[in-house]
């Protein structure tokens, strides 16, 4: 009997307030519908996965898909990532060179130990900008017709409902 | 092959999931009356798919419901809408004209075949 109840929260959790009770009741109503007159515990557990996963009901019901990007954008994500990412590359290379040549900080050091220096510093910006641009240029395909300052903001800080 | 041949297959009945159901609701029906009742017609169907597509149609406005306590639980009955019936009307037109032209196409080929 918990099970079930466990089941439904599980649905219907994130679901607006206004329909929550009416997609819980008939669940139940359904999961009562398909067990046997008496049941135990393994019917109750053959009739709810016949029901599916909750996850896969919970997303069929917002219609919302479980992917992050759609097919829609994939293409075009993989070319921006694509075309974007070398950039930090040119970018880290240029700021380290760049720091080196106004020796900023390194006039005490030899040859090799500020090639191996440099070097350190120009992997660790690369990583560092690379990361940037995979995240921001990921969130922004998240939702590209919605974005705005509060999807932004409920993307880092995640709240039920609205805030 | 196998798995390839599944993904066909589901892809070929999504669209005719809608048609299928919508042909089932020219009476009241609930949940898992429909299931019983396109079962029994062979046509299995993924549950989960089920239920959020019934409340979808009837935001389309093509179903009603109404929560029906006289059984010995409530039940929530889905039934076509005037809209959802010419709709379906429609639908089931395009889906015969559609069968017997491919059937047609089948069938050439079939017969290339057998040449």
């Amino acid at each position: 009997m918990n099970l079930i109840e466990v089941n439904i929260q599980e649905v219907t959790r994130s679901f607006p307030e206004k329909n929550r009770e009416d997609i819980a009741l008939e669940l139940r109503s359904t999961i009562a519908d398909m067990l046997p007159e008496h049941y135990g515990e393994e019917e109750v557990k053959d009739v709810l996965g016949k029901l599916g996963s909750p996850v896969k009901l919970a997303a069929n019901y917002q219609e919302r898909p479980l992917f992050l990007i759609g097919p829609r954008y994939f293409d075009i994500y993989v070319m921006l990532l694509k075309f974007l990412l070398p950039i930090p590359v040119v970018a880290g290379l240029l700021s380290v060179i760049a720091q080196f040549v106004i020796g900023q900080g390194v006039e005490s050091m030899a040859f090799p130990e500020m090639f191996i220096e440099g070097l350190g510093i120009a992997i660790w910006r690369i990583i560092e900008v690379g990361v940037h641009v995979c995240f921001w240029l990921t969130l922004y395909f998240y939702n590209p017709k919605k974005i705005s300052w509060r999807s932004i903001y409920r993307a880092f800080f995640y709240f039920k409902g609205d805030p | 092959m196998n798995q390839l041949l599944n993904s066909f297959i589901t892809e070929l009945r999504r669209g005719t999931l809608t048609l299928a159901l919508l042909s089932q609701l020219e009476t009241p029906q609930y949940g898992y009356s429909l299931v019983q009742l396109l079962e029994n017609s062979g046509i299995s169907i993924d549950q989960s798919t089920l239920y959020p597509l019934l409340r979808r149609l009837e935001k389309q406005g093509l179903v009603t419901s109404s929560w029906n306590t006289a059984d010995n639980r409530p039940r929530k009955y889905y039934v076509l809408s005037e809209y959802g019936t010419e709709i379906f009307f429609h639908l089931k037109k395009e889906w015969l004209k559609n069968t017997r032209e491919l059937y047609n196409l089948l069938k050439g080929e079939e017969a290339d075949e057998l040449n």
